[in-house]
């Protein structure tokens, strides 16, 4: 692991350098709120990841870099999904993020639509690549995509997949559910495109029906992972479940934004690491590029952990307890920096549902990745103030 | 005191004489407030504003404590969206809850934007001719107990004013009418006349105060009162109170019958004696003549002069003055002046008994206009249309029933068995909630010659039958035109079938390839195409210039979002159009700055080009052309970050 304390000290480097506004969301903590007492599954879910190269992207919420992400839900369900730009754009002059970062961006909406289907998260991608040809400014590139949906009716999670982004599900310390991976030949994933006029025939464009779907049941502790290609290109599938089967069951945010954000940061290491042989080399050397080293690419985390909740008094516990968590979270590891928070309420629905993002422009001090505390969440009526401070 | 603001929006909210810019749209606020943390749970919040004027009964059950503000719960109706029915991008539920990119300014696909803008469509070949010319304007508020609809604002001075439209994102808040009653409900009517490209809503505040629920049952009494009926309810507001004696009906029955001559007379002498005041230095002796004529009043005018006076009036006056007398009855309700009728302006009063009635007065019925009666609370029964329409449909020639929610399948049967003499039939926006409407028995109808089923979901083996049967054909819209419709099987049949057609619409209705366009080129009279999100090929290869070739009176020619345009395309339309006159291409990828200039050139009589999203051009260059050649483009400058 020498190698993940050299390339964080690499990373903290930039991240002082860099001008991100933030780099980590935290948990959004949704509580479904409709009427009934049975109990009703949720995932706890927290999202880290970095842009491949700080310099050229610029920090938006639910994208890094050409990876864009989005997590919403309703009292029905809770969806994620990742979506990963294909960067040979760039050439063209097209922003890669761009298609990407509409093609999330759009399913967060359609799932507040009236006749969103949970068990059909095909319709999902394929209603938000329609919509993408409805766009009056032509929007162009292509993008991998992958959307996971928790029907809380049945406790079963839903999945479409296209192209290499993925997830793994863990039970028990072992591999439970893994995605499979569509590649038309090696490094050239299935992919949703609209190319620029006049080079249809050089552009792959698969159907969003042509995406894999799997569903199974889900059970309260099991951990889920969902990432892009440059998560599972990068770690092997070993110290992805030794990483995952730690935060099996867990109920705190906040060790689960921890395993996530050590999860990318061993990516980003492991990325940049030029000797190590990971899975991407590996598959290379199968399809005769003889290769070693990591493959860099921007990285997006989600880990979930579906728990369930009895509905009652949950509210109002959760709320409570925002205080404490924050301070457990930052005195263990005596990090000194200021942290601006933004708290963004969602009022649209009557649940609970905070984001936090925390800059840390104004940090000054060099610190292990793997130990960025990140979850702070509080019922806005009660927020506090937006500056922590902890001490050496 | 309440205000509704729409967020971006433009400022015009007037209804207009052409149905193809007034766009309406009825947004219902139910009981969910967001911007207070509120006590009370389940039950609705009426908005109600502190009255002034007669009725202060009401105050007193109104708590005017806070105020309240509520975004758009959900659009109940609209008559126009820019995006399809499946689509979330461009469309009116767009409009409910919070602003989601206000205060950002550029295009938005999370915002609602409607079809049209400013006056384009109605310089088109295939603009409409009104029917009955009136005017009303308003945004009425739907009062939820009397069902009533009122006006809250208008905009009055909307043809006077000067337009400024600044570049950023614009909050609209007219000064609204205080009205007693609350409301959850409201219609927005949009003018798109004056605009200068399309306007799109983000969202919709409705701000008032609070209304305690806890009296609605006093102020429902108290509605219930005044409900009774509209006479005794003007009687009971009225001041006037009559001395009664003894035969006072005598004595008014003697006043009319003797006097009414006399008292108009002495005003007639009156007026005379002014005008002779005036005159008095040109003419010194008024002759005995002069008098006799004055003594002529309404009253002795010859029938058909009444007639025609009468004919200026609108639907309202005409109903008004007839209660004057009964001479003035006979002529207004002559059915020469019923033989057209726009019941539109008035489609918040339209009911079942106004049907009735207009169905004694008008037995030559000619044209009706019945667009948006009826739309959100069933005022008119479909037994009653039905009704209607089998007594006085057979001489209709012009049918107009857009956006009208009463109409089912046996009001379709009925229209198309007994209105075989149709020219006109317009459907727009009739889509039920039953979405299958049977409108099989429209294929009876031989003579038409402008059908629009603009967003009206139609069956595909019905629409090619009634190209078939309507030879005479001149205009056509299927914009928006229901998925399951092979645009290429109908470009056939029009190509066949209907070769005198001037105008086609078949905006966003998809499946339409180059095959069709090449097929269409056989109807050598189009002067106006609107192919505008159709033909989503790759490359349109020589079917454009085919077409081209063979239309040469091309006035309007839309090929907005048509991505497989090229260069040697729009060189085809520099060369081959001469008469154009209106020309999108927005959202044109990779066309060179050589072949806009071009096309400026050679197109001498353009007026409109739109160049949205086009590359290639800067800001700089759209600002010469217009200048140089006297064209309108659009251009819009939207900012990179679109996210």
């Amino acid at each position: 692991m020498h190698s993940l304390g050299r390339s964080s000290k690499l990373i903290s480097r930039r991240l002082l350098c860099s001008r991100f506004s933030a780099l980590l969301e935290a948990a959004t903590h949704v509580i479904s709120n409709s009427a009934g007492h049975r109990s009703r599954p949720y995932f706890i879910s927290v999202v880290c990841g970095f842009p491949k190269d700080f310099q050229t992207s610029n920090y938006k919420p639910g994208k890094y870099g050409e990876d864009s992400w989005f997590k919403t839900s309703t009292p029905n369900a809770d969806v994620l999904g990742v979506a990963d730009g294909v960067g040979g754009w760039r050439i063209y002059g097209v922003d890669p993020g761009e298609f990407s970062s509409f093609l999330m961006k759009t399913c967060e909406r359609l799932v507040h639509c009236v006749d969103f289907n949970p068990q059909r998260p095909v319709n999902l991608l394929s209603f938000s690549y329609c919509e993408l040809l409805e766009q009056e400014k032509p929007i162009i590139g292509s993008s991998t995509a992958c959307v996971l949906v928790l029907d809380r009716e049945n406790s079963t999670v839903y999945t479409a997949n296209l192209g290499d982004s993925g997830f793994v599900v863990v039970r028990k310390g072992r591999i439970f559910h893994k995605s499979e991976e569509q590649q038309h030949c090696f490094n050239t994933p299935f992919q949703l495109s609209l190319p620029p006029p006049g080079c249809h025939h050089r552009v792959l464009s698969d159907s969003p029906h042509s995406a894999n779907t799997l569903s199974f049941p889900v059970l309260v502790g099991d951990v889920i992972l969902l990432a892009t290609d440059g998560v599972f290109d990068n770690i092997p599938e070993t110290l992805l479940v030794e990483t995952l089967k730690e935060v099996e069951g867990v109920t705190d945010p906040v060790k689960l934004q921890m395993a996530a954000n050590s999860l990318a940061a061993i990516a980003r290491a492991l990325s940049f690491d030029k000797d190590f042989m990971s899975p991407f080399a590996i598959n290379a050397r199968r399809n005769n590029i003889y290769t070693t080293g990591g493959k860099p690419d921007d990285i997006t985390v989600f880990s979930l952990v579906g728990q369930s909740i009895s509905e009652g008094a949950v509210g109002s516990c959760k709320a409570s307890s925002g205080i404490k968590r924050v301070l457990r979270a930052f005195d263990p590891h005596n990090l000194l920096f200021e942290q601006d928070f933004q708290y963004y309420g969602d009022t649209k629905r009557q649940s609970f549902n905070y984001t936090v993002y925390i800059s840390l422009a104004n940090m000054n001090h060099n610190l292990d990745v793997s130990f960025i505390p990140c979850l702070y969440y509080k019922h806005r009526d009660n927020a506090y103030e937006a500056k922590i401070m902890t001490k050496t | 005191m309440s205000q509704s603001s729409a967020t971006n929006s433009e400022d015009g909210s007037k209804r207009t004489n052409n149905e193809s810019v007034a766009v309406d749209s009825v947004i219902d606020f139910k009981g969910k407030h967001f911007g207070l943390e509120s006590t009370s749970e389940d039950s609705d919040d009426y908005l109600v504003s502190g009255s002034e004027g007669t009725m202060i009964d009401v105050e007193r059950f109104c708590h005017a404590d806070y105020r309240i503000e509520q975004y758009a719960h959900s659009v109940l109706d609209f008559s126009s969206q820019y995006g399809i029915d499946l689509s979330i991008s461009y469309t009116a539920p767009n409009i409910t809850g919070r602003p989601s990119k206000y205060p950002e300014y550029g295009d938005f696909p999370q915002t609602f934007a409607m079809r049209t803008y400013g006056a384009w469509w109605d310089r088109a070949p295939s603009r409409l001719k009104e029917i009955q010319p009136q005017n009303v304007s308003e945004i009425p508020a739907e009062d939820f107990i009397a069902k009533t609809w009122i006006c809250l604002w208008e905009d009055k001075e909307f043809y006077t004013k000067p337009l400024y439209i600044p570049s950023r994102a614009r909050r609209f808040t007219p000064p609204l009418k205080r009205i007693q009653l609350p409301t959850k409900t409201i219609r927005l009517e949009f003018n798109h006349q004056r605009l200068h490209y399309y306007t799109e809503i983000d969202a919709v505040l409705l701000s008032g105060k609070k209304f305690n629920t806890r009296n609605m049952q006093h102020l429902l009494d108290y509605y219930e009162r005044q409900r009774k009926g509209s006479i005794l309810c003007k009687l009971q507001n009225m001041k006037f109170r009559p001395i009664c004696r003894d035969n006072y009906q005598n004595r008014l029955q003697h006043f009319l019958m003797h006097d009414l001559d006399k008292f108009i007379s002495v005003l007639s002498d009156v007026q005379i004696q002014s005008i002779q005041h005036q005159q008095q230095q040109q003419v010194q002796s008024p002759s005995t003549d002069e008098i006799k004529i004055s003594k002529i009043g309404l009253k002795n005018m010859p029938f058909e002069i009444m007639l025609k006076i009468f004919s200026y009036l609108d639907l309202k006056s005409l109903f008004r003055v007839g209660a004057v007398s009964r001479f003035l009855y006979d002529v207004s309700t002559h059915p020469l002046l019923y033989s057209e009728l726009n019941l539109k302006p008035y489609w918040h009063l339209a009911s079942t008994e106004l049907l009735s009635t207009l169905a004694k007065r008008a037995t030559i019925l000619k044209k009706l206009d019945m667009s948006w009666c009826g739309c959100t609370v069933q005022t008119i029964s479909p037994t009653e249309f039905k009704k209607f329409i089998q007594q006085r449909g057979d001489s209709l020639t012009h049918l107009r029933l857009n956006s009208t929610k009463f109409l089912n399948a046996s009001c379709i049967d009925t229209l198309g068995i007994v209105c075989d003499n149709l020219k006109e039939l317009s459907l727009r926006n009739c889509s039920p909630s039953p979405p299958l409407l049977n409108f099989s028995c429209l294929a009876n109808l031989k003579n038409l010659e402008r059908l629009d089923l603009f967003q009206t979901v139609i069956e595909s083996d019905l629409l090619l039958t009634m190209l078939e049967n309507n030879p005479k054909l001149k205009h056509l819209n299927l914009a928006f035109c229901s998925v399951a419709v092979n645009m290429d099987d109908v470009a056939q049949h029009i190509a066949k079938y209907n070769k005198q057609l001037i105008s086609l619409d078949m905006w966003k209705a998809h499946f339409l390839s180059a095959q069709g366009l090449l097929v269409l080129s056989n109807c050598h009279n189009l002067e106006e195409i609107d192919f505008g999100w159709c033909l989503r090929e790759a490359s349109l290869g020589d079917s454009l210039r085919e077409f081209l070739t063979q239309c040469t009176k091309l006035k309007k020619l839309f090929l907005a979002a048509v991505r497989g345009l090229t260069d040697r395309d729009l060189e085809y339309i520099a060369n081959l159009c001469p008469n154009l006159e209106q020309l999108d291409l927005m959202g044109v990828l990779g066309i060179s700055k050589e072949r806009y200039i071009d096309i400026l050139q050679k197109c001498a009589k353009l007026q409109l080009l739109d160049l949205c999203f086009c590359d290639n051009i800067m800001d700089y260059d759209v600002a010469l052309w217009s200048r140089t050649f006297k064209v309108d483009i659009k251009s819009c400058q939207v900012p990179n970050d679109f996210r």
